[in-house]
């Protein structure tokens, strides 16, 4: 048999076999030169993306923390962003999840006197999904946190928190960070790659649609005075807005539920000074459901897919009297 | 010498080729994620069919180790059931961290012969079944886990997340649905399903009796 394969071998021509060879080698090279570059570490704080398969939601998403606007000083805001760098195929939450998963968390240790202000700001999510509601992020992304700081600073002051998160493909892993951030006498700098994360999430956190005059919410009501359609009507701000999807999504609002929990379209339509969207939402409110917090209509419209410098986010929040309530 | 070097390139062959059928799964796979982007949600017709405030549809079900277990059976006593899939991350941690062996504590504190049931609808992931066995005895847990063979109680139900949790009480009517507790990743303030169960007890309404469940998806076909 050997022999066979020895005289096979030798009988052929060697330019009949060396270019499957090289093709098959340009392959083999292609793939290694693709493994290396995926397991190049980007720069943070938590472990590499390399797990092989992996066992965490930290083996797929790196998490780093990095001070981002205003200074660190004694009693003073500041803001620090944390910076999720996602493998491919997988995705992390928006703080409405949709039909599964949780939205990333980042506390502060108390230890280092460093306070949180208000809640974890998060950009445009984007609507993804295998047959249920997925609203997240793929690839690389930041959250906000604003900060003060104690009134006695220490030197060197380092603020300690911890992230919190669970990616998804077919399968989900939930992961965390112990993220430790030299805060004085000088900050970390961020890298350009990471700062051109930072960057793009910032320009994607959204504006208060009651900022643009040219966007009204009316509620509509039923005979008792219950709350049972939010109208929001505007004219698109460009003509390029006009020509892309404009799309609702909810927030997390205990004790009101939009439509199904889905994406909803707006209907566009010609006016005489050029386009006219509408989004019709459909509300149910049940106070006994609120978790003691007050009632709100609330989501996100999404002009286009994102990808466009024009696709504008915009925040709704309506609040609801319990005259609202069914 | 030469035999080793065309064994050599044997090999390389077969590395190569298994190279490509990898990136042709990794292909076909992505494709299918692409198709399935903007596809409305799975089942919306079928999703939700249970309402709070309206009887518990009926579940005939076989438990990991081959028992018959129904709903019917429990006539006249509260029930929970608890969605769960060993493979998830979420209900792993809910497990193993004394959530679910407290709530279930909690719930018989207030009702005795009160029926704790966990159920397991991963029919699109026959190796979660697989790990089914056992599971509930690995984690301490004295109920059964429920196979779902082919995910049709979940759609019954409108079980989206492991864990997602059902109170029914002793009429058969479904009190509360959602949640178990108030925290994704663990340290919970508030027990959902204790705090239903107990609201049972004292007579009183059920408060919240609907929250948004967290967790992973559950993986029926």
């Amino acid at each position: 048999m050997t022999k066979r394969l020895a005289t096979l071998f030798r009988t052929r021509k060697p330019n009949a076999i060396g270019r499957p060879w090289l093709a098959c080698w340009s392959l083999f090279l292609a793939a290694f030169a693709s493994t290396v570059m995926a397991q190049e570490e980007p720069p943070g704080s938590s472990p590499t993306l390399n797990a092989r398969p992996p066992a965490s939601g930290s083996d797929v998403v790196r998490a780093s923390l990095w001070i981002v606007e205003g200074k660190v000083e004694a009693g003073e805001i500041f803001t620090l962003a944390l910076v999720l760098e996602i493998a491919p195929s997988w995705h992390v939450y928006w703080r409405n999840p949709g039909d599964s998963g949780f939205a990333p968390t980042l506390s502060l240790t108390p230890m280092g006197g460093f306070e949180p202000v208000g809640d974890l700001a998060f950009p445009r999510p984007s609507i993804l999904g295998n047959g249920e509601i997925v609203y997240g992020y793929e690839g690389k992304v930041a959250l906000f946190q604003r900060v003060r700081a104690p009134k006695e600073l220490p030197e060197n002051a380092l603020i300690g928190a911890k992230a919190k998160w669970m990616a998804c493909k077919s399968i989900c892993l939930t992961g965390e960070a112990v993220l430790n951030l030299q805060a004085t006498p000088v900050a970390a700098k961020m890298s350009r790659p990471t700062r051109d994360i930072v960057d793009a999430a910032r320009f994607q956190l959204p504006t208060p649609l009651s900022a643009q005059s040219v966007w009204s919410v009316e509620s509509i009501r039923d005979q008792n005075g219950a709350v049972t359609e939010l109208s929001i009507r505007g004219k698109t701000a460009s003509k390029l807005e006009s020509a892309r999807a404009i799309t609702f999504i909810p927030d997390v609002t205990p004790g009101v539920t939009h439509g199904d929990g889905g994406p909803i379209a707006a209907t566009l339509e010609a006016i005489a000074s050029g386009s006219a969207a509408t989004i019709r939402i459909p509300i149910t409110v049940d106070a006994a459901n609120a978790l003691g917090k007050p009632l709100r209509a609330a989501g996100l419209i999404l002009i286009g897919d994102g990808t466009n410098a024009s696709d504008h986010c915009y925040s709704v929040e309506v609040p609801l009297d319990a005259g609202a309530s069914k | 010498m030469n035999i080793l070097t065309k064994i050599a390139s044997l090999t390389l062959a077969v590395t190569c080729a298994g190279l490509v059928v990898t990136a042709s799964r990794a292909a076909e796979t992505v494709g299918v994620n692409q198709e399935t982007k903007t596809e409305a949600r799975k089942d919306s017709s079928s999703q939700g069919k249970a309402k709070v405030g309206a009887p518990a549809p009926a579940i005939s079900l076989k438990d990991a180790e081959g028992n018959a277990w129904s709903l019917s059976d429990a006539k006249g006593k509260v029930v929970v059931l608890q969605w769960m899939n060993p493979e998830c991350p979420v209900c792993r941690r809910v497990s193993s961290d004394g959530t679910t062996a407290n709530t279930l504590k909690a719930v018989r504190e207030a009702f005795p012969d009160a029926v704790y049931v966990g159920i397991n609808s991963s029919s699109s992931r026959p190796s979660s079944f697989e790990a089914s066995k056992g599971y509930m005895a690995n984690h301490k847990l004295d109920m059964p886990l429920l196979i779902d063979t082919d995910g049709a109680v979940s759609k019954q139900y409108g079980a989206r997340t492991t864990p997602h949790c059902f109170v029914i009480d002793a009429n058969g009517v479904i009190v509360y649905s959602g949640a178990i507790d108030d925290s994704p990743s663990g340290g919970a303030k508030t027990n959902y399903v204790v705090d239903a169960v107990n609201a049972l007890k004292a007579g009183k309404p059920v408060t919240p009796s609907e929250t948004k469940s967290y967790g992973c998806a559950v993986k029926n076909k």
